[in-house]
Order: structure tokens, then sequence, then C-alpha cells
């Protein structure tokens, strides 16, 4: 069964029961939806529970200046649907949708690796894709590090 | 009876013994019976997202082609596509039918040689050879209508880049012709060849629901029987005015998802003849303004191993704020663990290898552990290949 | 000039190695596609093998990844001599378009000493091939004479080039 992003952002709208930032639908097929942090694992539930079958494409971090954005990628009923929050570079933690969507477990990995941004309950936080002796905490997608095209902080220390 | 584990000594290079082994895969076993297996990624890791920040949209368009040169249009589509959402502008209806056409060529190009690197995995040398020989057929297409045999840098910001003449489309017409016919015979090989067969059934099964849960997209989701495609859920490029049909299959193992790529690229040879049949008239390109309005798009395509996904958010300059790309074999990877989980060793190589991991994937070391006592040792992947070659199943 | 080849290749054999440094594999897949029907490297006793204490021929794919960069140099200690290391496609040669990137060291030669570039993106199977003879002719005359050969009937002044040491040993040799 398919919905239109607009059909699908009002039926989230009246279904879900926590609160939403921001709904909008974008396009015939491009639905984002914005919530707190603290409310990303109520709402992945919500949407596994009401339009089951949900598939996870992927899971973005993009550095936001004063906060790192954590987007989350999905498709359900045939819409494509953003779910997109923020956590505050202070407190860059947030809760793990591992045990809600299974599919989430390696794309919370990449997040934490470029990014910094932990996921709290995630089965296996090891690195991804930076090699073992990177620093660890350097995070190459943060605007704030030291020239990423250098290296990172301990550039002259590491053997070339 | 259980089977003797052989004993396989290699030289690994004691010349420095403490530099850590770079072991990708890393498998317990209990005897000859896979218990866990975990994969270590990041060997090609070459910091594009990072790059794509510090260059412009045109260069960014050859960069991530370069992500994979297996799948290299299918990044350039899903590229080109998602920019174009961002900046407005609707591309000519030729180029969009002129693109799909390059998007089934690469297709069949990309399933036959995984045809051949599965033949090659189990033994079957001889299919190896006889598939690559015919895929050279679809080189000389995509060659002739791109100038290059890989890297074909057709798709642009727009559009593509050069139009078909009237010979190039004959000479499509005939190769897909002979491709079809090709394809066809690889089909009945691999479902009535008792070789293939005793490999490939009953090995790497995984059921469509688990496959789903973590996330597999592609002919790994599809050879479990789940039909998600995503040239049927999100049509880009025409694919809503050709006909065509997604290619599933029920035998949820590595036979399954074989089928479903040889009838991909059945289907692939189909359409490429419907999209030369009704190629409609006009421009090739339009035109893309160099700045890009701010704003954040996502782009889908359907790449040869499973969904491509593009995030691209610009900020009205001429360089992307943030390009995130997440490949199908990402997707694929809990998958193909699953798949080597409670199997042999024997079939370790061709479990994993049918979800169609990039290539270079197949040169790596995997460590065996024993769970019974804690014992490990390394064995390289193309051992592996020739114990399964001459292990067989379960003897 | 086929004959001639055969002669030479039965008795050389030439085994090379293939290691992807950090490639996106469409070198790798020319390299393979050389071995197969269509171009059919093997036709001339030149053997893909996996393991580098067998090899003559290193050769290498891709732009260096700091992941990589140790098993490399470490590949290339295992391999005997003589040896001849072979950067194929364009981000082999300079790590080009990767470089620069935080997880990017450059091409092959910012890891070990590379005797041979073959540039493309990816290089057709052809110029691999030849790549291979031609640097096998600074061992052998009889491979010097075919190369000769080829060069006179063909422009292959842009298939390959050979490291700067090794093309002024030809200059000299050739004068």
């Amino acid at each position: 069964m398919t919905m239109t992003a607009s059909e699908l952002v009002e039926e989230i709208q009246s279904s879900y029961e926590g609160e939403l930032a921001e709904a909008e639908a974008r396009s015939e097929v491009d639905a984002w939806v914005g919530v707190a942090p603290q409310e990303i694992q109520k709402i992945i539930r919500h949407l596994r529970d009401t339009h089951a079958p949900v598939h996870l494409s992927t899971i973005t971090g993009v550095d936001l200046g004063e906060s790192i954005g954590v987007i989350y990628h999905c498709v359900a009923k045939g819409v494509s649907l953003n779910v997109h929050t923020a956590v505050p570079k202070g407190d860059d933690r947030i809760e793990s949708i591992t045990p809600v969507l299974p599919a989430a477990i390696l794309y919370e990995r990449e997040v934490h690796d470029l990014l910094g941004v932990e996921f709290v309950g995630h089965p296996d936080m090891r690195r991804l894709i930076l090699p073992e002796e990177w620093p660890e905490d350097d995070h190459p997608l943060r605007q704030d590090d030291a020239d990423p095209a250098q290296g990172g902080k301990e550039s002259e220390e590491e053997s070339a | 009876m259980k089977r003797r584990v052989p004993k396989l000594s290699f030289p690994i290079g004691p010349q420095h013994p403490a530099l850590k082994e770079p072991e990708q895969l890393q498998i317990t076993v209990d005897g000859e019976v896979v218990v866990d297996a975990d994969i270590r990624i990041g060997y090609i890791h070459r910091s594009i997202e990072r790059s794509c920040q510090d260059r412009t949209y045109i260069q960014d368009l050859y960069l991530c082609e370069r992500v994979c040169g297996i799948c290299s249009n299918a990044h350039t589509l899903c590229f080109a596509t998602t920019v174009e959402k961002l900046a407005g502008v609707e591309v000519p209806r030729r180029a969009q039918y002129v693109r799909m056409l390059m998007h089934e060529l690469e297709r069949i190009h990309s399933h036959m040689l995984w045809l051949g690197v599965a033949g090659h995995e189990v033994g079957f040398e001889t299919l190896f050879m006889y598939v690559w020989r015919d895929r050279e057929t679809v080189q000389d297409l995509l060659e002739m209508l791109s100038g290059n045999r890989g890297h074909y840098a057709m798709t642009t910001l727009g559009g593509v880049r050069h139009d078909l003449t009237p010979e190039m489309i004959d000479k499509c017409r005939e190769g897909l012709k002979h491709l079809r016919e090709r394809a066809e015979y690889y089909a009945d090989i691999a479902t009535t060849e008792a070789t293939f067969l005793k490999r490939a059934s009953e090995v790497g099964v995984v059921s469509g629901d688990r496959c789903a849960e973590l996330g597999a997209t592609g002919p790994t989701l599809r050879g479990s029987g789940v039909g998600f495609d995503v040239r049927e859920y999100f049509p880009y490029s025409g694919y809503d005015e050709i006909e065509w049909e997604v290619k599933t299959s029920e035998l949820c193992d590595v036979l399954g998802r074989t089928l479903v790529r040889v009838l991909e690229v059945i289907e692939a040879c189909n359409i490429g003849m419907r999209v030369l049949d009704d190629l409609p008239d006009g421009e090739v390109q339009a035109k893309v303004p160099r700045k890009i309005p701010e704003g954040e798009a996502v782009g889908r395509v359907e790449a040869q191993r499973g969904e491509l996904i593009y995030y691209i958010k610009s900020n009205g300059t001429d360089k992307p704020e943030r390009v995130k790309i997440r490949t199908p074999t990402l997707s694929n990877i809990p998958s193909g663990v699953e798949m080597v989980k409670g199997g042999y060793i024997a079939d370790i190589t061709i479990s994993f290898a049918s979800i169609d991991p990039c290539f270079s994937c197949t040169d790596r070391t995997v460590v065996l552990t024993d769970s019974n006592n804690g014992d490990s040792r390394q064995i390289t992947w193309p051992d592996l290949v020739n114990l399964s070659r001459t292990a067989g199943k379960g003897q | 000039m086929l004959s001639g080849l055969v002669t030479w290749a039965r008795a050389k054999s030439p085994w090379v190695c293939h290691l992807n440094c950090g490639s996106c594999n469409g070198c790798d897949i020319e390299i393979v596609a050389a071995l197969m029907p269509r171009f059919d490297l093997e036709r001339f006793g030149i053997l893909l093998e996996g393991s580098p204490r067998h090899a003559d021929v290193l050769l290498c794919t891709g732009p260096v990844t700091r992941q990589i960069k140790d098993r490399v140099v470490r590949v290339y200690e295992q391999t005997p001599e003589p040896k001849f290391v072979i950067a194929v496609g364009t981000c082999g040669i300079s790590g080009s378009p990767f470089s620069p990137g935080y997880n990017v060291l450059g091409g092959i030669d910012a890891a070990i000493p590379v005797d041979m570039y073959i540039p493309g993106c990816p290089p057709r199977p052809d110029a691999i091939t030849y790549g291979v003879i031609k640097l096998l002719a600074a061992l052998d005359p009889l491979a010097a004479e075919l190369v000769e050969e080829i060069e006179s009937k063909q422009d292959t002044s842009s298939l390959v080039y050979l490291a700067p040491e090794k093309a002024e040993a030809e200059v000299a040799q050739s004068q």
C-alpha cells in the first residue's frame, strides 16, 4: 500500500503521540519530519509499528555549526521519509535505534566514526572506516577540528 | 563423519611480527562449521565525502564516479539527479532515455562480471571464461557510446554528454540481441548444471524477512523474495514510461541471487531495446547553474548491487556543503555475514560473494578462530577458494 | 611478431601478482579482463599469481590509503628479486582525484619504488599487457626486440611511462 508524502505526513501528525518539531511534504514523494533527539527512538518505533515495513536506507550526520544534525533516511509506504534531529556539540549523545531497526547497526558506527556522535545502547561501537591508529577524538567531517586534509591534529606524529 | 580440516600453512611475512595483520573477515569456527562472523572494512576509504566539500559540483561528478569502477554510472546518475533536484532543473526526455540505456548496459556488464567471478569461486572456470568473453560485447557498446570501457562520464549535470547516432543505435540493438541470447543460455546453466546447483542450492540461506530487517537491498533482497526495486518505488530517468518487470526469486539462497541477476540481465536487454525503439527527439543536455541554490535533497537509484542513496546539502555556492554516499554493499554486508554463519568454511567464499561485494573485497585475509580452544589461524581468500573447490559441500 | 613473443614468453613466463592498494576496482577489472579470452595474457605464459613470493612483477592499483600502506610495503618485501613494480591507473600514479584527502597518501610510489606507470582511468588491457612486456625488456634482449617491433608498428608513446631512472638508462643504452 502506498501513500503520497503529504498523506503520510498527515497520518504521522495525527497518530504520533510525541512532539514533532517539523512535518513537511517537500514533493510528491519526499517527506521530512523533525524531532528532538530524545524522541528519536520513540518516533522510529511508532513508524515501525504503524507503517511496517520500514526500510532504513542510511543515517547521515552533518555538521550544522553549533550542533550535529542526524538524519534517518527511510522508505515507508512508498514515501522517501527523512526523520531529522540535531544534537548539540557539547553533548552529542543520542539513543541508538538498533533495538527497533537492526539495519542501523553499521550506519550509526559510520556517523560515530566521522562525526563523533555517541549512540547510546549500540551493541558494537567500534571504528568502521577510519584507520586503527587514527586519534580517538578526531572526526574528519566535523568542521571545528584541525584541517582534516592534513590528517587531523596529530598529523606530524603519525608516520606517513 | 567429520572431515579433518587440512592444515593450511603459508608465509605471512615474519619480517615485522609487530605489525597488525589487516584481518578483514574474522570467522569463529567449530570444526568445519562457521559459528560467528565479523567483517572489518575501510581499506579503500579515500575520504571522498570530505573531498567533495572542497571541489565544485562538476568536479564532484568525476570524483563520485570513482567511488566504484563497476557502478560508476550509477554514482554519476544519482549525483546528477540529486543536484538537478536541488537546482530545480528538468532533464530533457531524450537525455533521460540515454541515461536509462547506459544504466542498463552497466547493469549487464556488472552482473556478467559477477557471474564469472561466482563461477571462479566455485571452481567453474569455464563459466568464468565464457561469461567474460561475452561481457566484452557490452564493453564494446559502452566504449562506442562513451569513449571509455570504464568510468564512462556519460552522465553530466543536466543530461548526458553525447548523443546517439543512428549507427550507434543499430550496433546497440545487435549487441543487446546477442547478449540476451547468451544470458538465456546462462540462466539455463544456472538452473540445470548439476555442479553449479550443488554449490549454490541451499547455501547461504537467509529469509526475506531477515534480509529486510538487516537493511539489505538489490538482488540480495530480491533473491529472498522481497520485491524492493528503486526503479519501481521512486522511478527516475524515465523508468515510469517504459514497460519492465522487477525480478525476484523465492529460493533465499545463492542460487536465488544468481537467478535474479541473470534474469535482470535479460530484462536489461529488453529495457535497452525498448529505450532504443521509443527514443524521443530533442536535446540531450539542459543548463544547470554553477551555483546551486541552498537546500537539501535525497536521491536514490537502483545500482547493480542494490539501492544507492545520495544526500546532498547545498549552500548557494558552487561547492556542496555535504555529500553523503551510502553504497549498496554497505547495506548488504550484515546480510552477507548472516549468510556465512551456520555454513561450512568451504562455502564462505561463495556465500559472501553472493551479495556481490566490491571485487577488491576478494583480496583479503580471513582469520579463523576455533571456538573450542580459542586458537586462531590466518587464511587468504585464494586459499579459501581452493578449499571451496576441493572440499565440496559437507564432505 | 606473435611467434617471437610466444618463444620468448615460453622461456621467461613472467608471473604477475596483483595488489589492490585502495583502488575503485576499475583497473583491477581491466587486469582480469587482460586474462580473459579476448585479450588472453595467459597464452604468453604470463600468469596471475596469488602469492607475491612467486611473482616477478607486482601490478599495483589504486591510491595508497593509510590502512593499506604497511601491507603494501610488506608485500613488496616478500617479493623476491628481481622484481618490478607497475603502477596501473591514474590514481596509482599520483593519487588523483582522491588526493588531497585525509586518508590518501598519494600514488603507489608513496609506499614502494615504482618502475613503470601505466596511465588511464582505467587503462585498456592492451596497454597493461604492453607495459608488462616492455618492463621485462629490461631483463631480456629478446623481449626488447619484440618491444621494438611493436613500437615500429604503432605509436605507443602515451601508453606507458618508465620511471625516470629507468628512462635515463634506456636513453643511455640507445646512444
